[in-house]
């Protein structure tokens, strides 16, 4: 097989679900006659039909509220978002239906709600955001933040497949510059689970989505002074993988979290929380982290990059860290 | 179906029994949402097919339009209802789920009580409207006006809106008019309330009205009427004993519950009223059925504005429009509105 982008890779996810298993249906703007706006449904509602594959109103809440009524009864919908900036529209529909219907009255909302999110291919302040922590702070969801074609394919086919809705953020930095040949058997990846992308002894990077990738440039770069940094991608925010990164921490005693999201209340803070509280004892130094500028994503292109983290920061700040 | 907190009676008529509405608001074990949610936030998806409601207002209304929206997807005749109040009217959900649910023509019931407050505000200071039923215009859906006080009126008005959707005429808005008796919640005297409002609408008391309607009817006498009660009130006092009598949640499980944790938790499988095979390719790409004949024709659903004319489409030729519902029309308490004809459903143009 052929290597395929990371869109495809979201594409045929979508397909072969749809393929194998007639509840699941896709619902929002654009994504039928046009097949989305960054093309992850074409060809879909030639092969499934519009009963299917439903073009909407631009109505986020609506998109929200139908795909939760259509799980009522059964289906598995699929939610884009045109941009994952417009799930603002339908915050309240999210969080005070859809993630709280289990743990209130006992009635599961299987459906995924996913679109591009990212920064770093100058979208400007409402195109580019990284909105997981809006979320994560609301129990009833899960949260799925993939970095490579395989992942997003396996992880998308194993959200749709969950009975819990999923949050399914897309970098679309990512969109077009990674391929990767993925098996031609089906399969999934499972939610929840972190994984070692690269060894190392003297640090630990914890990180997920885009900034992965930033990551591991910083750990080559590293690895030429002689620090070998392990780096972990996250996958999954929510439930978050916590004895990945304890593990890895217990050998490296340094952790370093960098993040695309904004620093102010994301996930490095929780993580470090987590570590001071679970591996205190083996840390020989601060937890730290590298994560964007606390303001809203600007536009141009030297006012984005000073914005986002890079792997210069990221190699500074693990350069520090290793004196410890 | 999906009632609001003001629609207990809903729930009971669906076969609820009154100890779930007890301990719901006892916060028991034994309540629906075992002490989770208090008053009439529970909901069955299982056997009586009720979505629970949310303090938010307005977010059921795309939520029963999915619901529809999926019934007819697998093939199932239902209809699905909800309610809103005219205040929960001006919230923008309320909007995106009505034209969400007009542009697919699902067979959905919106129920609007108009009970003239939002808590301290009147109706006339929400909207500059008299009828809130004329919103329905704006989406090309049809619409009822009924005397919500009148149980007759409200009955066959509702049941010929659930008819009318279920055989594929879009959704329908009904305004019933009403009127909330007491404060917007036990805490709230509603002194803002003008006496001559309050006591016009204390003499309309529905069930009063309705008494009388079975009496002059010959339906029911003293006799009949004493037995009835007497039979809820003993149904009642045996659930509130029950619900009194039951225990409080225990602690540990408000930790519970947040995740479904798969099969063995929730079989999640739908219905299937049609053969699957419609709905696979190769035979899935099919044209929607909802499609409004004659979009295109430049009218507007009301036909009384001025023509549009987008300058690119030819105007179809026009068909006479059908009246379903002549039969209803004698009835003075109810007013139609003209039912939907075209612009439900638009070709992108924006």
């Amino acid at each position: 097989m052929a290597p395929v982008t990371f869109l495809e890779a979201i594409r045929q996810a979508m397909f072969e679900e749809m393929a194998a298993d007639p509840s699941v249906v896709l619902i929002g703007e654009d994504v039928g006659v046009y097949g989305g706006a960054f093309k992850t449904s074409e060809g879909l509602l030639e092969k499934f039909g519009w009963e299917r594959v439903i073009d909407t109103p631009i109505s986020e809440s609506a998109i929200i509220g139908a795909a939760c009524g259509m799980s009522y009864l059964g289906l598995r919908p699929i939610a884009e978002m045109q941009f994952i900036d417009f799930i603002a529209c339908c915050f309240n529909q999210l969080t005070n239906f859809v993630a709280r219907g289990h743990y209130l009255w006992n009635a599961p909302a299987p459906i995924v709600v996913r679109g591009p999110s990212g920064a770093g291919v100058h979208g400007g302040p409402f195109h580019s955001l990284s909105p997981e922590m809006y979320f994560l702070h609301t129990p009833g969801f899960k949260i799925v933040y993939p970095s490579t074609p395989y992942d997003a394919k396996g992880l998308l086919k194993a959200s749709i497949r969950d009975n819990n809705p999923v949050l399914f953020f897309e970098h679309k930095f990512l969109y077009r510059r990674l391929k990767e040949e993925l098996p031609e058997t089906d399969y999934t990846v499972p939610l929840g689970k972190a994984i070692v992308r690269r060894e190392g002894k003297h640090l630990t990077i914890v990180s997920y989505a885009a900034m992965m990738h930033t990551s591991l440039e910083a750990a080559e770069a590293l690895a030429k002074e002689g620090i070998e940094a392990e780096v972990i991608d996250l996958r999954t925010l929510l439930p978050l993988d916590e004895e990945t990164i304890v593990q890895s921490v217990k050998k490296t005693n340094k952790c370093l979290v960098v993040h695309e999201d904004t620093k102010t209340g994301g996930i490095a803070g929780e993580i470090s929380a987590i570590l001071f509280e679970k591996a205190f004892h083996d840390l020989d130094g601060p937890v730290l982290r590298v994560a964007s500028l606390d303001t809203p994503v600007p536009y141009a292109p030297t006012l984005e990059d000073a914005f986002l983290p890079n792997a210069r920061t990221i190699f500074g700040a693990a350069k520090d860290l290793a004196r410890f | 179906m999906a009632p609001m907190i003001r629609n207990i009676g809903a729930l009971l008529v669906k076969g609820v029994p009154p100890r779930d509405i007890f301990t719901q608001h006892m916060a028991k074990y034994t309540s629906p949402t075992k002490g989770k949610d208090g008053t009439s936030h529970f909901g069955d998806l299982e056997n009586l097919h009720i979505v629970s409601p949310i303090s938010m207002l307005g977010d059921l209304i795309p939520v029963l339009t999915g619901v529809a929206m999926a019934g007819r997807y697998l093939g199932q005749k239902i209809v699905s209802m909800t309610w809103i109040g005219d205040g929960g009217s001006s919230t923008g959900v309320f909007h995106e789920g009505l034209n969400l649910a007009a542009s697919q023509r699902a067979a959905f019931v919106l129920i609007l009580e108009n009970n003239q407050w939002a808590y301290s505000t009147p109706v006339r200071r929400q909207v500059p409207i008299e009828n809130l039923a004329d919103r329905a215009k704006a989406y090309g859906i049809a619409s009822y006006i009924v005397d919500g006080n009148d149980v007759v009126a409200m009955y066959s008005t509702a049941k010929e809106a659930v008819d009318r959707a279920r055989s594929g005429g879009g959704p329908i808005l009904i305004e019933a008019k009403t009127f909330r008796r007491r404060g917007h919640a036990q805490h709230d005297p509603a002194e803002y309330v003008p006496p001559a409002q309050r006591e016009y609408w204390e003499k309309r008391d529905p069930i009063a009205l309705y008494e009388k309607f079975l009496i002059s009817e010959k339906m029911l006498d003293a006799r009949g009427k004493k037995e009835i009660e007497d039979r809820i009130n003993s149904v009642l006092e045996k659930e509130r004993e029950f619900a009194e009598n039951s225990p409080m949640p225990p602690p540990e499980f408000a930790a519970q519950g947040v995740y479904c944790t798969g099969d063995e938790c929730h079989k999640i499988r739908p219905n299937w009223e049609r053969p699957i095979e419609e709905v696979m390719p190769p035979k899935s790409s099919v044209e929607p059925v909802w499609t409004v004949e004659g979009f295109g024709s430049g009218k507007s659903a009301s036909r009384e504005n001025a023509p549009i004319h987008f300058g690119d489409t030819q105007p179809s030729v026009e068909k006479p429009a059908a009246a379903p519902l002549a039969k209803l029309a004698a009835k003075p308490s109810v007013r139609k509105s003209a039912p939907a004809k075209s612009t439900a459903r638009g070709k992108a143009r924006r």
